[in-house]
């Protein structure tokens, strides 16, 4: 063979890997959403619940691949690569955010979780959506709740920049006091439910 | 020194290794596999010395299968008549005058006596021995075997067990010129130890024998740098391995005491001593010795929270086998060298405390209260690093973070950035809860539970007990349990008193002693069981 140069060819290969999980992270917005943490060992993964109830789930692996024929090797540039490794990663991060999504949706059913009526993106979809979660206060102070992301398809996204952009300040007024009625239900759940996190006996 | 010399059937490569391990040992770095091959060769070690002021002369004492006692003084280096007739003489007129004095061992028979070292004698003190064994010794001549005899033992052990391909080899060479100063890697030795003695495979039993054998040839050739560096720390996590790794055998396939019990004894042995030492030079001001650079101001709290976490593992093993040493932990003087000596990084970085708490069961001075304000500060601090208040990702780490991680953190010597967080996420939190309520440290919990309730509680859960000793298991569930909102006092007493450590290892059941020095390198295999077993034990 001709002499080689691994020690750099390794420090480019790390440079590589690097922008692929740099690229995945940028293209699985739902998944930064929640905390990482990181499994050194086992096959599986569950969550016992305090009812005893559990649910168990296998580890799910994300793959792609892509070959580069021997005759364009020579001609392959460092951007030839970056691109090659951009689509894998598109490919990759659209299973981590398909079987995120799966397991959101099995785990919504199963817990009577979803919202009767598919009420749409809309001001009364959105306080249809809060009333039927639970809200975190930061620090336990009512001026701090927690809001959750809103995770829409572009199209409904642009529907609701569009009703926004038409809505009237009264409109406006109206939302906020409904939401703020809502808000002050979940604060009180808050707080009742903060109180009832005791020992008994 | 070195020998062209290669001995026949032996793997050169090996024989080397061998010789470049033996001529930078001296006796207590050769001591611990001197009593591996004495038992490999079919001897019953009865006692291997610290080398102290007692011993009369006799570093080890053995049996062989006819009962015949045999005594060894063991020395390091060349021998000339000037050592001779200063040092080693007079310790070889005690080994062969004044009899073993040991359980189990009748002194009124005469004992075989042999002189031992690593290097060469000169020929006067060869002439001389010579004429003491037919004249003052004649009825119990010396013995005297030399770097040859011990090199030629030691190869044996390998008995055909050679690593099997040049990376291997590699692997082993890398080990054994590892930086000695440094904390061993413990994933590689693990790796390098897995091929020697195949875990996945079948063998018959003799065959296991003979790899035990071999696996602790090389783990002194690995472990003896650190050894000669006085890395006390470091030889114990190499020897910890070790044995967790027979342990893991020994277990899944039933082997019987007679292929492995005393290899583990003498390792278990080698363990405690390293263990003594590394309190002794603690004692001996090492702390303030240790500082020799500017720049160990900040890697100094990392080295002093390891050297800690093995005296107090000493401490508790103590403690475990009812030896009133434990007590030297109760001195004022010990709370003032080993204050401030605790580095919080990650859950692994409990340990220490933990084992602390279990002590504190015994002072003289309200133990139990102690222990319980131990464990208690524990959860304090899990709650305020990972709690629903806390606000500084990634929080605490897992405890499959070591050390040598905290250190990369500090000096900014990650790979990567670390993207993780563990808010609300601990693994060390139930076991201690179920210990406190165990105890009936209702106060504790009441005072904490709030915050308790919005933990999850995470935990390995392994399809077998002899995956307790697998480094990383490929099989096992990733349990995430969320705890109860408002939790039953009763019940969770219950709940504690249930577990006892019922679901570990056969073997890790079978010698607490080992538990500590288990648990201080595979800290991720701290859990409800081994606390619970703890619990138990010290009780």
């Amino acid at each position: 063979m001709i002499v080689d140069f691994p020690e750099a060819k390794r420090a480019a290969q790390k440079v590589l890997d690097s922008i692929l999980r740099q690229q995945i992270k940028q293209k699985t917005p739902t998944l930064n959403l929640v905390a990482r943490k990181k499994l050194f060992e086992g096959n599986s993964m569950s969550v016992t619940r305090p009812d005893g109830t559990r649910e168990k789930n296998e580890f799910r692996i994300a793959e792609s691949r892509f070959s580069i024929p021997q005759k364009e090797i020579p001609n392959t540039t460092a951007t030839d690569m970056i691109e090659k490794i951009s689509a894998a990663a598109e490919d990759m991060a659209g299973q981590m955010e398909r079987g995120f999504f799966q397991d959101l949706e099995k785990s919504m059913a199963e817990t009577n979780r979803q919202i009767p009526g598919n009420p749409g993106l809309t001001p009364d979809g959105i306080l249809k959506g809060l009333e039927n979660i639970w809200i975190d206060f930061e620090d336990d102070d009512r001026s701090k709740p927690v809001k959750p992301s809103i995770i829409a398809s572009p199209e409904a996204v642009d529907q609701l920049k569009k009703i926004a952009a038409e809505t009237t300040p009264e409109e406006k007024h109206r939302y906020e006091e409904k939401e703020k009625v809502i808000l002050d239900k979940k604060y009180k759940e808050y707080m009742e439910d903060l109180k009832s996190r005791k020992i008994i006996d | 020194m070195t020998t062209d010399q290669t001995i026949e059937g032996a793997d050169p490569f090996l024989q080397r290794a061998i010789e470049y391990w033996l001529d930078s040992s001296n006796e207590l770095g050769y001591q611990p596999l001197f009593c591996g091959w004495l038992s490999n060769a079919g001897y019953a070690v009865k006692h291997s010395s610290k080398h102290g002021p007692f011993e009369q002369g006799k570093d080890i004492i053995a049996t062989d299968d006819s009962g015949l006692v045999h005594a060894f003084q063991l020395k390091g280096g060349d021998i000339n008549l000037k050592r001779w007739r200063d040092e080693v003489k007079p310790e070889i007129d005690e080994l062969i005058d004044i009899p073993v004095k040991h359980p189990g061992v009748d002194k009124s028979k005469p004992h075989v006596s042999y002189l031992v070292t690593n290097g060469t004698l000169d020929d006067t003190v060869r002439v001389q021995i010579v004429d003491l064994n037919e004249s003052k010794w004649k009825a119990t001549p010396l013995q005297v075997w030399t770097r040859g005899d011990l090199l030629n033992n030691f190869l044996t052990m390998a008995n055909g067990i050679f690593p099997a391909d040049a990376e291997t080899y590699k692997q082993l060479t890398d080990l054994m010129f590892a930086d000695s100063t440094s904390l061993p890697d413990i994933e590689q030795i693990n790796s390098f130890f897995q091929k020697i003695l195949n875990p996945n495979e079948k063998s018959p039993k003799e065959q296991r024998r003979r790899d035990i054998a071999a696996v602790m040839l090389y783990a002194n050739l690995i472990v003896g740098p650190y050894r000669m560096k006085g890395n006390h720390v470091s030889v114990i996590r190499v020897a910890t391995l070790l044995v967790s790794q027979i342990m893991l055998i020994v277990d899944r396939y039933n082997l019987e005491d007679q292929y492995w019990l005393e290899s583990y004894e003498i390792i278990q042995r080698d363990i405690l001593t390293t263990a003594e030492a590394l309190e002794l030079e603690i004692e001996n001001d090492e702390f303030t010795k240790a500082f020799t650079s500017p720049l160990d101001r900040d890697t100094m709290p990392l080295r002093k929270h390891m050297a800690l976490l093995y005296v107090f593992a000493l401490k508790l093993a103590e403690l475990i086998t009812n030896d009133d040493s434990w007590k030297t932990i109760e001195r004022p003087e010990m709370a003032a060298r080993y204050k401030d000596c605790m580095s919080v990084w990650g859950e692994a970085s409990f340990i220490p405390l933990i084992f602390l708490a279990f002590i504190a069961k015994k002072f003289s001075n309200d133990g139990k209260e102690q222990s319980y304000k131990v464990l208690a500060s524990i959860v304090t601090y899990i709650l305020a690093l990972n709690g629903r208040k806390s606000k500084n990702p990634p929080g605490l780490l897992p405890p499959y973070y070591d050390a040598d991680f905290a250190v990369k953190v500090a000096f900014g010597l990650l790979d990567e950035e670390m993207e993780e967080d563990y808010k609300y996420n601990s693994y060390y939190l139930k076991p201690i809860i179920e210990t406190l309520a165990r105890g009936g440290a209702k106060d504790v919990l009441v005072q904490n539970w709030q915050e308790i309730s919005f933990m999850r509680f995470e935990q390995f859960v392994l399809p077998e007990d002899w995956r307790y000793y697998l480094w990383r298991s490929e099989d096992g569930d990733n349990e995430t349990m969320l705890p109860k909102n408002q939790q039953s006092w009763k019940e969770l007493v219950e709940m504690g008193q249930k577990i006892k450590g019922d679901k570990l290892p056969k073997t890790l059941k079978r010698f607490p002693i080992f538990v500590p020095f288990f648990l201080a390198l595979f800290a991720h295999r701290l859990d409800s069981e081994t606390l619970g077993f703890l619990d138990k034990i010290t009780t």
